[in-house]
């Protein structure tokens, strides 16, 4: 016997084995891939469906009856507003937690899948010590899964914040931002025959007058605290700038020789950007919060106007006539680079850069026609988001970024709309009397 | 068979036995292979067949309407009562359900078109697949007027292919379908019965995704610009249309994006039975959810 043969059964074996793993391996691998992927890229319901059926209460009384039924609908109202959710028809509920019982062992998740909840709401108000107690939750019925379970206690009138601040809760674990809810929206009304700053929720709830100046005002701006609003008043004859405190009587006035509008805050800071004319030639500089010019940023003859900072605070856009039509350019702090951002039509406005600082709304006119439209920073092409509906302006970015208030004659007379940043959804935000325009929507805040 | 070259370095006489040895080895296996490829036939690697690598899709709604009068449809026990109105931004025309995957029963089978092995194992699916694509070619002409549709276009690949496959004989195909399509008329032999077979889960496979693809419910801003999110997943049917085991083979990355392309698929549950013809024990199906996110 040579070696060789002596070593024969091992190589006969290793031969057999790698005939018997080359047949038996494929098999198994051949049925784990048995399948081809099928693409699918268009979901038939672009929104989530979600249930919230009736509140349930305490126990049962008046009252309490009325704070659940307010409660349910303001919540219905909210998350329908942020644009994402397709609140599902109540009449298709097979189960009503408001007497089953609003927990999760006291609902039977079936029921709701079946009717294609992908989310569900339920909610329990009861008066305690005068007090009213919120109790909401959301489930997913199809991992019959609490995702959120919240209790608030506080003044029955307040029910409204308590909802908000859960369908923030709710935003938040969807897209990972706290979302619109704890907002306001500052604009300019007319209907008390001057033009003067009102103030109201988000989702146009709860609109006052804030200013009494009984003159013009223009543009207004809030801080990123949502402690400041700054604004053009010609108040005193002429355009100023004021800048005050929302809740406090105090401020200050910048006024100028020329024009002193369309102010700005820096991210964060407690400083604005403004256009003043007070060289002569219309151009932005960087005040503080009490009014003080820190530098002149833009150095060119012509007129520049109407800044709006990065999120970062390290850009400005801003228009510009110096090459020879109104466009939006682009200012880095720093350096002072300037590049133009706008290239298409002669007449590009009122630059609002979004808080997720990836994008750039603005007023475009063209062919007789004002739209609002939204243009990448990396050059890629506008996007025209309203049109054949009147003339559209103002765009201003809700916190999140996902919506977008602009002013829109698109019924006759100058009304606030709000649309998503995608131009879905354009709906009228409020009915005030008179003409409103130029709506500033605010940070979160969490106070009232 | 490294060792044994080096073995042979050893000494010819050696190496000439060691040669033949190795011989005598390697026959005995290809032997033991190929009696044991004939005897176990669910060894043999299945073959690749019918559906384009990726079946491009951007299924169009299909709002459940009229139920497509051929189908005598099955107790398809319809889950989901579709509740919601109609989607807020594309509101399509409704369509035609999706076709029952199971057919009428089989009727007598056209005339054989081509020589065709005999065996037992007859599957008269021939009709099945006609009708089954005959109401497909209905539903996508009722879609026609509507953007492109990567799934129609599917459809239509599908369509054509088994189209052509009947008129023309068994031998030259599109490259690829080649073996799937290569089945003529009625008389399946058992290779051809399992050809078939396969084509028909590839309709069911589609069927299931139109029906997935109408449960999907998915924000196209919770996408963004739709950039790359790919999820793939799969699962497996049942023979009574129950579907089993979903998994992800791929995440997105956008954990409601993920969760919502597995809620489709649950929505969806169950989906119709096999269709006749198919002895499977159960199917495994793969979607690959691509939202586009908002333009």
């Amino acid at each position: 016997m040579t070696p060789t043969f002596k070593r024969l059964p091992s190589v006969v074996m290793t031969v057999v084995f790698l005939i018997a793993a080359s047949i038996a391996v494929p098999a198994p691998a051949d049925a784990q891939r048995d399948y081809e992927y099928i693409d699918i890229s268009n979901p038939f319901l672009r929104k989530i469906p979600v249930a919230i059926p009736d509140f349930a209460s305490g126990n049962g009384d008046p009252g309490e009856l009325q704070s659940a039924e307010k409660a349910g609908r303001v919540l219905s109202e909210t998350l329908d507003f942020s644009g994402y959710f397709k609140i599902l028809d109540p009449g298709a509920y097979l189960e009503a937690p408001r007497q089953t019982g609003v927990t999760a062992e006291q609902i039977t998740f079936r029921n709701w899948t079946v009717i294609g909840a992908e989310m569900l709401v339920t909610g329990k108000a009861a008066h305690i010590d005068g007090l009213l107690e919120l109790e909401l939750r959301l489930f997913d019925p199809f991992k019959a899964a609490l995702l959120l379970g919240k209790r608030y206690r506080g003044e029955p009138e307040d029910f409204r914040r308590m909802v908000r601040r859960f369908c923030s809760e709710v935003i938040y674990l969807l897209t990972g931002d706290w979302g619109v809810f704890e907002s306001r929206i500052a604009f300019v009304s007319d209907g008390t025959g001057a033009k003067e700053i009102f103030l109201s929720d988000f989702d146009g709830h709860n609109p006052r007058q804030w200013t009494r100046h009984d003159s013009i005002v223009l543009s207004p701006a809030w801080s990123t605290d949502g402690k400041w609003i700054a604004y053009t008043s010609y108040a005193k004859g002429k355009p100023d700038l004021f800048i005050r405190h929302v809740e406090e009587n105090r401020g200050v006035v910048v006024s100028r020789e020329g024009i002193n509008t369309s102010p700005d805050w820096v991210p964060g800071q407690f400083a604005l950007a403004a256009t003043l004319s007070f060289s002569g030639d219309p151009e932005i500089y960087l005040l503080t919060g009490s009014g003080k010019i820190i530098k002149r940023i833009t150095k060119k003859w012509g007129i520049d106007e109407s800044p709006s900072w990065s999120p970062d605070g390290r850009k400005l856009a801003f228009v510009s006539n110096r090459s020879g039509t109104p466009q939006i350019f682009v200012q880095e702090m720093e350096t002072g680079r300037v590049q133009r951002l706008t290239f298409q039509g002669r007449y590009n406005t009122q630059p609002s850069w979004s808080p997720k600082g990836d994008k750039i709304a603005y007023t475009a006119m063209e062919n007789g026609q004002i739209n609002i439209c939204v243009i990448g920073l990396d050059g890629s092409a506008p996007v025209q988001l309203t049109s054949n509906a009147g003339d559209n302006e103002s765009a201003s970015w809700a916190p999140d970024g996902s919506l977008i208030a602009f002013s829109s004659t698109r019924e006759g007379r100058s009304r606030i709309y709000v649309m998503t940043a995608y131009g879905t959804d354009q709906r009228r935000l409020l009915s005030l009397p008179g003409e409103q325009s130029s709506p500033a929507w605010s940070a979160r805040m969490s106070g009232p | 068979m490294a060792s044994a070259e080096k073995h042979s370095f050893a000494g010819s006489d050696d190496g000439t036995r060691m040669w033949a040895a190795m011989m005598a080895v390697s026959f005995a296996c290809h032997v033991a292979f190929f009696v044991m490829m004939h005897f176990l036939p669910a060894l043999r690697p299945e073959k690749k067949r019918t559906l384009p690598p990726a079946v491009s899709v951007t299924m169009v709604s299909l709002p459940q309407a009229e139920a497509p009068s051929a189908a005598p449809a099955k107790p398809a026990k319809t889950p989901t009562p579709r509740v919601q109105p109609a989607p807020p931004k594309p509101v399509e025309p409704p369509k035609p359900k999706m076709p029952a995957p199971e057919m009428p029963a089989p009727e007598t089978p056209p005339a054989p078109k081509a020589k065709q092995s005999l065996k037992k194992q007859t599957y008269r699916s021939s009709k099945v697949v006609d009708s089954a694509i005959s109401r497909i070619e209905e539903k996508v002409e009722q879609e026609s007027e509507q953007r492109p549709d990567p799934l129609q276009d599917a459809l239509d690949r599908l369509r054509e292919q088994v189209e052509s496959s009947q008129e023309v004989g068994s031998t030259e195909q599109p490259p690829k379908e080649t073996k799937a399509s290569s089945r003529t008329g009625m008389v399946g032999g058992s290779s051809e019965g399992i050809l078939k077979e396969l084509e028909l889960i590839d309709i069911y496979r589609m069927e299931i995704a139109w029906r997935v693809q109408k449960n999907w419910a998915f924000p196209d801003r919770l996408a963004g610009n739709g950039d790359d999110l790919v999820v793939e997943l799969a699962f497996t049917v049942l023979p009574n249309g129950e579907i089993r085991d979903v998994w992800f083979d791929k995440r997105s990355g956008n954990r409601y994006l993920d969760e919502s392309a597995k809620r489709a698929v649950l929505k969806a549950n169950p989906v119709g039975p096999f269709p006749k013809g198919v002895t499977k024990s159960v199917i495994t199906v793969g979607l690959r959810f691509t939202p586009e996110g908002v333009k």
